[in-house]
Protein backbone atom coordinates (compact mmCIF):
# COMPACT_ATOMS: atom_id res chain seq x y z
CA UNK A 1 0.00 0.00 0.00
CA UNK A 2 2.73 2.46 0.93
CA UNK A 3 4.56 1.29 -2.21
CA UNK A 4 1.63 2.75 -4.38
CA UNK A 5 1.30 6.26 -1.74
CA UNK A 6 5.20 7.04 -2.33
CA UNK A 7 4.99 8.11 -5.91
CA UNK A 8 1.67 10.18 -5.56
CA UNK A 9 2.96 11.81 -2.52
CA UNK A 10 6.46 12.30 -4.01
CA UNK A 11 4.66 14.29 -6.75
CA UNK A 12 1.74 16.66 -4.62
CA UNK A 13 5.32 17.23 -2.12
CA UNK A 14 7.34 18.09 -5.73
CA UNK A 15 4.46 19.99 -6.83
CA UNK A 16 4.20 21.98 -3.81
CA UNK A 17 7.92 22.72 -3.78
CA UNK A 18 7.87 23.66 -7.31
CA UNK A 19 4.96 26.25 -5.88
CA UNK A 20 7.30 27.32 -3.55
CA UNK A 21 10.51 28.02 -5.76
CA UNK A 22 7.77 29.56 -7.94
CA UNK A 23 6.98 31.95 -4.96
CA UNK A 24 10.03 33.65 -4.90
CA UNK A 25 9.65 35.02 -8.16
CA UNK A 26 6.08 36.57 -6.91
CA UNK A 27 7.52 37.43 -3.30
CA UNK A 28 9.71 40.17 -4.02
CA UNK A 29 7.03 42.60 -5.46
CA UNK A 30 4.88 41.21 -2.15
CA UNK A 31 8.04 42.62 0.13
CA UNK A 32 7.46 46.00 -0.93
CA UNK A 33 3.99 46.41 -1.60
CA UNK A 34 3.03 45.06 1.93
CA UNK A 35 6.04 46.72 3.97
CA UNK A 36 4.05 50.11 2.87
CA UNK A 37 0.82 48.80 3.71
CA UNK A 38 2.30 48.23 6.96
CA UNK A 39 3.82 52.00 6.92
CA UNK A 40 0.69 53.60 5.32
CA UNK A 41 -1.55 52.22 8.19
CA UNK A 42 1.01 53.71 11.15
CA UNK A 43 1.20 57.07 8.93
CA UNK A 44 -2.76 56.96 9.20
CA UNK A 45 -3.08 56.29 12.54
CA UNK A 46 -4.49 52.91 12.45
CA UNK A 47 -3.57 50.60 15.23
CA UNK A 48 -1.63 46.85 14.15
CA UNK A 49 -4.47 45.09 14.57
CA UNK A 50 -6.51 47.13 12.07
CA UNK A 51 -3.57 46.63 9.85
CA UNK A 52 -2.69 43.31 10.17
CA UNK A 53 -6.68 42.21 9.63
CA UNK A 54 -6.53 44.11 6.33
CA UNK A 55 -3.90 41.62 5.86
CA UNK A 56 -5.28 38.78 6.84
CA UNK A 57 -8.81 39.18 5.70
CA UNK A 58 -8.62 40.65 2.48
CA UNK A 59 -4.98 39.95 1.34
CA UNK A 60 -5.85 42.22 -1.50
CA UNK A 61 -3.19 45.44 -2.43
CA UNK A 62 -5.56 48.29 -4.21
CA UNK A 63 -8.51 47.55 -1.42
CA UNK A 64 -5.96 47.91 1.26
CA UNK A 65 -4.41 50.87 -0.19
CA UNK A 66 -8.18 52.42 -0.42
CA UNK A 67 -9.11 51.33 2.97
CA UNK A 68 -6.12 52.75 4.57
CA UNK A 69 -6.25 55.81 3.12
CA UNK A 70 -9.91 56.84 2.69
CA UNK A 71 -11.66 54.96 5.61
CA UNK A 72 -13.08 58.65 6.74
CA UNK A 73 -14.88 58.55 3.62
CA UNK A 74 -17.07 55.65 5.29
CA UNK A 75 -19.78 54.27 3.31
CA UNK A 76 -19.07 56.06 -0.10
CA UNK A 77 -16.64 53.54 -0.25
CA UNK A 78 -19.08 50.58 -0.68
CA UNK A 79 -19.22 50.83 -4.29
CA UNK A 80 -15.70 51.20 -5.10
CA UNK A 81 -15.29 48.01 -2.60
CA UNK A 82 -17.55 45.72 -4.16
CA UNK A 83 -16.05 47.08 -8.08
CA UNK A 84 -12.35 46.33 -7.01
CA UNK A 85 -13.73 42.89 -5.27
CA UNK A 86 -15.63 42.04 -8.78
CA UNK A 87 -12.47 41.12 -10.64
CA UNK A 88 -12.32 38.22 -8.40
CA UNK A 89 -14.86 36.87 -10.23
CA UNK A 90 -12.66 36.28 -13.33
CA UNK A 91 -9.85 35.07 -11.64
CA UNK A 92 -11.97 32.53 -10.24
CA UNK A 93 -13.94 31.41 -13.08
CA UNK A 94 -10.67 30.98 -15.03
CA UNK A 95 -9.16 29.37 -11.93
CA UNK A 96 -12.24 27.06 -11.52
CA UNK A 97 -11.96 24.26 -14.30
CA UNK A 98 -9.02 23.77 -12.74
CA UNK A 99 -9.55 22.78 -9.22
CA UNK A 100 -12.56 20.89 -10.21
CA UNK A 101 -11.34 17.76 -8.21
CA UNK A 102 -10.64 19.55 -5.40
CA UNK A 103 -12.91 19.67 -2.65
CA UNK A 104 -14.65 22.84 -1.74
CA UNK A 105 -13.63 23.14 1.99
CA UNK A 106 -10.36 23.15 1.00
CA UNK A 107 -10.99 25.52 -1.59
CA UNK A 108 -13.01 27.39 0.89
CA UNK A 109 -10.15 27.42 3.40
CA UNK A 110 -7.67 28.92 0.68
CA UNK A 111 -9.46 31.34 -0.95
CA UNK A 112 -7.94 34.68 0.58
CA UNK A 113 -4.63 33.33 -1.38
CA UNK A 114 -5.87 34.04 -4.77
CA UNK A 115 -4.82 37.49 -5.42
CA UNK A 116 -3.78 38.33 -9.60
CA UNK A 117 -0.11 37.11 -9.07
CA UNK A 118 -0.87 34.11 -7.72
CA UNK A 119 -3.63 33.51 -10.40
CA UNK A 120 -1.29 34.21 -13.16
CA UNK A 121 1.35 32.16 -11.81
CA UNK A 122 -0.84 28.96 -11.55
CA UNK A 123 -2.57 29.80 -15.18
CA UNK A 124 1.02 30.01 -16.37
CA UNK A 125 2.32 26.47 -15.31
CA UNK A 126 -1.64 24.43 -15.47
CA UNK A 127 -1.24 25.41 -19.49
CA UNK A 128 1.47 22.89 -19.80
CA UNK A 129 1.56 20.77 -16.14
CA UNK A 130 -1.83 19.76 -15.23
CA UNK A 131 -1.09 17.50 -12.17
CA UNK A 132 -1.65 18.71 -8.93
CA UNK A 133 -2.92 21.80 -9.30
CA UNK A 134 -4.11 22.66 -5.41
CA UNK A 135 -0.72 21.49 -4.49
CA UNK A 136 0.83 24.06 -6.63
CA UNK A 137 -1.74 26.64 -5.30
CA UNK A 138 -0.66 26.50 -2.00
CA UNK A 139 2.44 26.14 -2.96
CA UNK A 140 2.85 29.62 -4.11
CA UNK A 141 0.19 31.16 -1.92
CA UNK A 142 0.85 30.23 1.11
CA UNK A 143 4.34 31.60 1.45
CA UNK A 144 3.65 34.67 -0.36
CA UNK A 145 0.43 35.21 2.23
CA UNK A 146 2.46 34.53 5.13
CA UNK A 147 5.64 36.85 3.70
CA UNK A 148 2.90 39.60 3.02
CA UNK A 149 1.94 39.44 6.86
CA UNK A 150 5.71 39.37 8.41
CA UNK A 151 5.96 42.28 6.14
CA UNK A 152 2.81 44.08 7.10
CA UNK A 153 3.97 43.59 10.68
CA UNK A 154 7.51 44.74 9.79
CA UNK A 155 6.17 47.63 8.26
CA UNK A 156 3.84 48.57 10.33
CA UNK A 157 6.50 48.60 13.30
CA UNK A 158 9.60 50.31 11.02
CA UNK A 159 7.25 53.04 10.23
CA UNK A 160 8.07 55.65 7.92
CA UNK A 161 11.81 54.89 8.55
CA UNK A 162 11.67 52.28 5.26
CA UNK A 163 10.20 55.43 2.97
CA UNK A 164 12.14 56.64 0.15
CA UNK A 165 11.59 58.31 -3.37
CA UNK A 166 13.32 55.03 -4.99
CA UNK A 167 11.71 52.48 -3.34
CA UNK A 168 8.29 54.53 -4.24
CA UNK A 169 9.77 54.19 -7.46
CA UNK A 170 11.01 50.80 -7.51
CA UNK A 171 7.09 49.80 -6.45
CA UNK A 172 5.66 51.56 -9.19
CA UNK A 173 7.40 48.71 -11.66
CA UNK A 174 7.49 45.63 -9.85
CA UNK A 175 3.93 44.47 -10.42
CA UNK A 176 4.03 45.88 -14.48
CA UNK A 177 7.29 43.94 -14.98
CA UNK A 178 6.27 40.99 -13.05
CA UNK A 179 2.90 40.46 -15.19
CA UNK A 180 4.60 41.58 -18.38
CA UNK A 181 7.25 38.25 -17.72
CA UNK A 182 4.50 36.01 -16.96
CA UNK A 183 2.44 36.88 -19.83
CA UNK A 184 5.95 36.42 -22.13
CA UNK A 185 5.17 32.73 -20.83
CA UNK A 186 2.25 32.63 -22.50
CA UNK A 187 3.43 32.52 -25.61
CA UNK A 188 2.85 31.85 -28.23
CA UNK A 189 -0.45 31.40 -27.14
CA UNK A 190 -1.44 34.61 -29.57
CA UNK A 191 -5.13 35.01 -28.16
CA UNK A 192 -4.41 35.67 -24.25
CA UNK A 193 -1.29 37.16 -25.03
CA UNK A 194 -3.45 39.83 -27.51
CA UNK A 195 -6.15 39.90 -24.46
CA UNK A 196 -3.14 41.12 -22.27
CA UNK A 197 -1.33 43.97 -24.32
CA UNK A 198 -4.99 45.16 -25.92
CA UNK A 199 -6.08 45.87 -22.19
CA UNK A 200 -2.24 47.99 -21.46
CA UNK A 201 -3.25 49.75 -24.48
CA UNK A 202 -6.94 49.87 -24.42
CA UNK A 203 -6.97 51.12 -20.53
CA UNK A 204 -5.85 54.88 -21.02
CA UNK A 205 -8.27 54.76 -23.94
CA UNK A 206 -11.24 53.48 -23.08
CA UNK A 207 -10.89 55.45 -19.08
CA UNK A 208 -12.13 58.05 -21.30
CA UNK A 209 -15.49 56.30 -21.70
CA UNK A 210 -15.72 53.98 -18.35
CA UNK A 211 -14.12 56.76 -16.01
CA UNK A 212 -14.36 54.67 -12.72
CA UNK A 213 -15.46 51.44 -13.94
CA UNK A 214 -12.72 51.11 -16.41
CA UNK A 215 -11.25 48.27 -14.31
CA UNK A 216 -14.80 46.49 -14.19
CA UNK A 217 -15.97 46.88 -17.84
CA UNK A 218 -12.51 47.18 -20.23
CA UNK A 219 -11.49 43.52 -19.83
CA UNK A 220 -15.23 41.84 -20.57
CA UNK A 221 -14.90 44.40 -23.84
CA UNK A 222 -11.63 43.25 -25.02
CA UNK A 223 -12.53 39.43 -23.59
CA UNK A 224 -15.44 39.61 -25.62
CA UNK A 225 -14.02 41.20 -28.81
CA UNK A 226 -11.16 38.54 -28.62
CA UNK A 227 -13.42 35.43 -28.69
CA UNK A 228 -15.78 36.97 -31.66
CA UNK A 229 -12.11 37.46 -33.70
CA UNK A 230 -11.30 33.85 -32.36
CA UNK A 231 -14.39 32.30 -33.58
CA UNK A 232 -14.63 34.12 -36.95
CA UNK A 233 -11.44 32.73 -37.48
CA UNK A 234 -12.29 29.35 -36.68
CA UNK A 235 -15.41 29.50 -39.13
CA UNK A 236 -13.10 30.72 -42.01
CA UNK A 237 -10.55 27.93 -41.24
CA UNK A 238 -7.72 29.93 -39.46
CA UNK A 239 -6.26 27.89 -37.18
CA UNK A 240 -5.19 30.38 -34.51
CA UNK A 241 -3.34 28.94 -31.21
CA UNK B 1 -19.05 53.52 9.36
CA UNK B 2 -15.93 52.52 11.26
CA UNK B 3 -13.18 51.07 9.89
CA UNK B 4 -13.58 47.17 11.68
CA UNK B 5 -16.78 47.51 9.58
CA UNK B 6 -15.22 48.78 6.46
CA UNK B 7 -12.53 45.75 6.90
CA UNK B 8 -15.62 43.33 7.67
CA UNK B 9 -17.35 44.22 4.33
CA UNK B 10 -14.52 44.16 2.19
CA UNK B 11 -13.48 40.64 3.99
CA UNK B 12 -16.97 39.53 3.16
CA UNK B 13 -17.35 40.90 -0.44
CA UNK B 14 -13.57 39.52 -1.17
CA UNK B 15 -14.31 36.07 -0.20
CA UNK B 16 -18.10 35.95 -1.50
CA UNK B 17 -16.41 37.23 -4.99
CA UNK B 18 -13.68 34.49 -4.66
CA UNK B 19 -16.03 31.95 -3.86
CA UNK B 20 -18.59 32.26 -6.43
CA UNK B 21 -17.50 30.87 -9.37
CA UNK B 22 -16.39 27.70 -7.54
CA UNK B 23 -19.99 26.80 -7.19
CA UNK B 24 -20.36 26.59 -11.37
CA UNK B 25 -16.71 24.64 -10.88
CA UNK B 26 -18.88 21.49 -12.54
CA UNK B 27 -21.30 23.17 -14.85
CA UNK B 28 -20.55 22.71 -18.44
CA UNK B 29 -19.87 26.61 -19.61
CA UNK B 30 -16.66 26.31 -17.02
CA UNK B 31 -15.59 22.63 -17.67
CA UNK B 32 -15.83 22.79 -21.42
CA UNK B 33 -12.10 25.59 -21.48
CA UNK B 34 -12.59 25.43 -25.53
CA UNK B 35 -16.34 26.73 -25.44
CA UNK B 36 -17.21 30.52 -25.77
CA UNK B 37 -17.65 31.16 -22.81
CA UNK B 38 -14.80 30.04 -20.97
CA UNK B 39 -12.58 31.65 -23.37
CA UNK B 40 -14.27 35.00 -22.54
CA UNK B 41 -14.00 34.52 -18.94
CA UNK B 42 -9.82 33.48 -19.15
CA UNK B 43 -9.32 36.53 -21.86
CA UNK B 44 -11.12 38.91 -20.23
CA UNK B 45 -8.61 37.95 -17.06
CA UNK B 46 -6.13 38.39 -19.22
CA UNK B 47 -7.02 41.74 -20.63
CA UNK B 48 -7.84 42.97 -16.97
CA UNK B 49 -4.28 42.35 -15.60
CA UNK B 50 -3.28 44.04 -18.67
CA UNK B 51 -5.26 46.64 -17.32
CA UNK B 52 -3.90 46.71 -14.12
CA UNK B 53 -0.18 47.39 -15.18
CA UNK B 54 -1.38 50.50 -17.31
CA UNK B 55 -3.05 51.81 -14.31
CA UNK B 56 -0.29 51.22 -12.19
CA UNK B 57 3.07 51.89 -13.84
CA UNK B 58 0.84 55.21 -15.06
CA UNK B 59 -1.27 56.41 -12.35
CA UNK B 60 -4.32 55.76 -13.79
CA UNK B 61 -3.83 58.53 -16.29
CA UNK B 62 -6.20 58.62 -19.39
CA UNK B 63 -4.12 58.85 -22.93
CA UNK B 64 -4.51 62.94 -23.50
CA UNK B 65 -3.18 63.68 -20.31
CA UNK B 66 -0.09 61.09 -20.85
CA UNK B 67 0.62 62.54 -23.83
CA UNK B 68 0.69 65.97 -22.36
CA UNK B 69 2.46 64.75 -19.71
CA UNK B 70 5.03 62.49 -21.26
CA UNK B 71 8.38 62.04 -20.04
CA UNK B 72 11.52 60.15 -20.61
CA UNK B 73 10.83 57.83 -17.79
CA UNK B 74 7.36 56.79 -19.50
CA UNK B 75 9.05 55.92 -22.44
CA UNK B 76 11.24 53.76 -20.78
CA UNK B 77 8.68 51.84 -18.86
CA UNK B 78 7.30 51.18 -22.29
CA UNK B 79 10.82 50.47 -23.57
CA UNK B 80 11.07 47.83 -20.34
CA UNK B 81 7.77 46.13 -20.75
CA UNK B 82 7.88 45.32 -24.36
CA UNK B 83 11.64 44.36 -23.99
CA UNK B 84 11.09 42.02 -20.89
CA UNK B 85 8.08 40.61 -22.62
CA UNK B 86 10.36 39.66 -25.84
CA UNK B 87 13.14 38.39 -23.59
CA UNK B 88 10.88 35.86 -21.76
CA UNK B 89 9.10 35.08 -24.63
CA UNK B 90 12.41 33.81 -26.01
CA UNK B 91 14.47 32.68 -23.28
CA UNK B 92 11.27 31.05 -21.39
CA UNK B 93 13.14 32.77 -17.95
CA UNK B 94 11.46 34.76 -16.05
CA UNK B 95 13.90 36.21 -13.11
CA UNK B 96 16.99 37.75 -14.96
CA UNK B 97 14.51 39.83 -17.44
CA UNK B 98 12.90 40.86 -14.69
CA UNK B 99 14.99 41.54 -12.20
CA UNK B 100 17.57 43.15 -15.78
CA UNK B 101 14.64 45.54 -16.27
CA UNK B 102 13.62 46.37 -12.34
CA UNK B 103 17.64 47.54 -12.34
CA UNK B 104 17.71 49.48 -15.53
CA UNK B 105 14.53 51.55 -14.29
CA UNK B 106 15.64 52.02 -10.49
CA UNK B 107 18.84 53.52 -12.51
CA UNK B 108 17.37 55.44 -14.45
CA UNK B 109 14.76 56.81 -11.92
CA UNK B 110 18.09 57.58 -9.48
CA UNK B 111 20.18 59.43 -12.56
CA UNK B 112 17.36 61.88 -13.37
CA UNK B 113 16.39 62.61 -10.45
CA UNK B 114 19.76 63.07 -9.10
Amino acid sequence: MKGCQAPANSTFAQTLKAGGRDAITFGIAFIFLYLSIGMVGAAQALTLSQTMATTLLIFSTPLQFLLIQNYNDGWLLIPIILALNARFVLLSATLAPHLKHTSTRKILASLVLLTPSIFTACITRFKHEKSFPFAYFIGVGAPIFALSIICTYVGFIAGAGFASPVIAAAMTMLLPLQFTALAGKHWPHYMEVSSYWLGFIGAPLLVLLFKDYNLLITPFVIGGLIVMIENTCTRQGTVIQ
Amino acid sequence: MTLWMLIGFAALTAFAFRALPFAFKNTSALTRTNGSFYRFVSYSAQAMLGVIIYETAFAKLDGPSLMQQFQILDALKILLLVGTFVAVAKTRQILPSFFASLLIYVCAFVYLNN
